[in-house]
């Protein structure tokens, strides 16, 4: 029917509420725009590591728990604008925005390449499934959003799909479902434990000998020392691990190149309390310079002591690199609680027991740092191998000829997740 | 009226960067924003180009969305605005304001008229007069607002305005007129 109509009425009756969907190239372009200029570098690796590292310095140094202060996962940064038009139009054409809708049938679960490729087409929700039963949910239709999708919208396979007869929109469950961060405050594993094994390296970082003054230049070695104990691990966040137990830790070493003497002195060395009064010691190349004992030519050989404790450590462990095999930063301390102490000379003629040293504290501490590595044998096992320097702090009172104890154990064992 | 949740959330997202979001937001509305973008543009290709960059910019600026108005209402102007900074990169020359008459009436059989054509006459009318045409007719801008936002006088959007109309007029007739000779 023909009719006169004012030519305004007619555009806009027609053209009111139209739409028109785009090609995808113009998705695309955007996708790529955004990708571009989101600035998602990944950070450096030595990067990850200085910050590991400080953390575990921190910790180290430290002796207090922090377990406030536990998410330390690395932020990254987002370059929002560079350039920012006039928007100075003010006109304002109110609509009642739309609640996204998705229907429930287009939820498909994607299984291989071609079913993507034909939901990409379609331009429904994908959900790729990922290993350990996951599965990422999409409507994107592009393949370059999945690498930046997916570290976040990570959700379990079995879980969405249960969820299907929820009556919420598929776009309002999409946005429901946890980042990686959040989705990480909920492993299901948090715990392991496991026996711990090391063979440990005992030792000075300067010369000074805690048994006698004169014995200060004498070089040590390490004597054969072990490590043994029960290790618990508790997983803070996706990086971060506090880790205790209880180690019985024995350490030895040596001073070297000694002569011994019987003197008519009642206690010939400093800090051992002996049953043997009257054996004198000094250092090997010194022998011959007290003249009193010219005659005495002595017996040569080593002093070796021998130091037991109950180690009760407190690690933070930070994860720099998560697969089946992954790279951790240990930092922490230690409490020694001292459990034996002997010391004795030895010489080709055998082993004398001089008696225990009487200068060592009772409790003593160190600061432990160092490396874990582990190997994930199972969903609940796994293997490591950590090893570790850990100084000793507080371990003589008294005299110890700046004897600065330290030891350097490589701590192996096999846990179990539960 | 007060938005869904599922949108402040979606938006929310996307002033965090979050590309997934992006993607909701474009697919929910590229249909809607698409049309704007082709009356004011020339051709497909350009308004699809005008598209793109309408989206890139909103989700640039998507963090000033403060949920004051509605959302859709800022992204058509944002759309609008980026056609017009096309336009005005243009540098079209200044047309000789002259006097048309305001009302135009056409005669006008509905079921005849295809929303193509129609789209199709207002993509051929001279960029100016699309632009007035477009923001006044359609969008509702003043002629006060559209002399700010092109840069021309008063009179020259109004006199603009009038010439698109009597051009749309034209060739909405000739069309009748051909389909009704067709028609004998």
């Amino acid at each position: 029917m023909i009719e006169k109509k004012n030519i305004d009425r007619v555009f806009q009756e027609n053209l009111k509420d139209l739409e028109i969907e785009p090609r995808k190239r113009v998705w695309n372009g955007i996708a790529q725009d955004l990708a571009n200029s989101s600035d998602r570098k990944a950070i450096p690796l030595w990067r990850r590591f200085g910050v590991a590292a400080s953390i575990s310095l921190l910790f180290a140094s430290a002796a207090f728990m922090y377990l406030n202060s536990i998410d330390q996962s690395p932020v990254v940064n987002q370059q929002v604008s560079q350039e920012q038009p006039d928007l100075e139009i003010n006109t304002e054409q109110p609509r009642t925005p739309i609640d996204p809708q998705v229907t429930k049938t287009d939820v498909v679960l994607a299984q291989n390449e071609e079913k993507i490729e034909e939901l990409r087409k379609a331009g429904k929700p994908i959900f790729i499934k990922k290993p350990s039963n996951q599965v990422i949910v999409t409507t994107n239709s592009i393949a370059s959003v999945y690498t930046n999708i997916e570290d976040k919208y990570v959700v379990d396979e079995e879980v969405f799909l249960e969820d299907e007869s929820a009556t919420e929109s598929i776009t309002d469950r999409i946005a429901s479902i946890p980042t990686k961060e959040k989705a990480a405050e909920f492993i299901d594993k948090k715990w392991s434990v496991g026996p711990t094994v090391a063979p440990v390296f005992y030792n000075t970082l300067q010369s000074g000998s805690p048994l006698n003054t004169e014995l200060s230049d004498n070089s040590k070695s390490s004597d054969n020392s072990l490590s043994v104990g029960v290790r618990v691990n508790y997983q803070l966040s996706q990086k971060l691990f506090i880790q205790s137990g209880i180690n019985r830790v024995d350490l030895a070493y040596n001073t070297n190149n000694v002569n011994a003497f019987i003197t008519s002195s009642k206690n010939g060395y400093n800090n051992v309390n002996t049953s043997k009064p009257g054996v004198y010691l000094t250092p090997g190349q010194n022998a011959t310079s007290s003249v009193k004992d010219l005659n005495r030519p002595g017996v040569s050989g080593d002093i070796n002591q021998f130091l037991q404790y109950y180690e009760l450590p407190i690690e933070m462990k930070y994860s720099l690199y998560e697969s089946k095999l992954g790279l951790n930063l240990v930092g922490g301390f230690s409490t020694m609680v001292l459990s034996d102490n002997s010391v004795s000379f030895v010489s080709n003629d055998g082993i004398t027991d001089l008696g225990g040293a009487n200068n060592l504290n009772s409790f003593n501490f160190s600061g432990n740092v160092g490396v874990d590595l582990d190997y994930k044998i199972s969903k609940s096992w796994y293997l490591n191998v950590a090893p570790m320097f850990k100084y000793q702090f507080n371990t003589y009172s008294g005299e110890s000829g700046d004897f600065r104890p330290y030891y350097f154990g490589l701590y192996s064992g096999l846990n179990y997740k539960f | 009226m007060k938005a869904p949740m599922s949108l402040k959330k979606l938006i929310l997202k996307c002033k965090k960067g979050d590309l997934i979001a992006q993607s909701e937001v474009y697919h929910l509305f590229a249909g809607k924003l698409f049309p704007i973008c082709l009356k004011y543009s020339r051709t497909h290709q350009e308004a699809e180009d005008n598209l793109q960059e309408a989206f890139i910019t909103i989700f640039r600026k998507i963090g000033q969305f403060q949920h004051k108005g509605s959302f859709e209402g800022w992204m058509k102007r944002i759309a609008i605005n980026t056609v017009l900074q096309t336009y005005r990169q243009k540098n079209v020359l200044n047309l000789v304001e002259e006097n048309y008459p305001e009302e135009v009436e056409v005669e006008v059989d509905e079921n005849e008229i295809s929303l193509e054509y129609l789209l199709r006459i207002i993509q051929e009318l001279p960029e100016r007069y699309r632009m007035v045409f477009n923001l006044y007719v359609l969008d509702g801008y003043s002629h006060k607002e559209i002399s700010v936002l092109l840069g021309i006088a008063e009179g020259t959007s109004k006199s603009n305005l009038s010439r698109a109309r009597l051009i749309l007029k034209d060739k909405i007739e000739l069309s009748q007129q051909k389909k009704k000779a067709g028609q004998f």
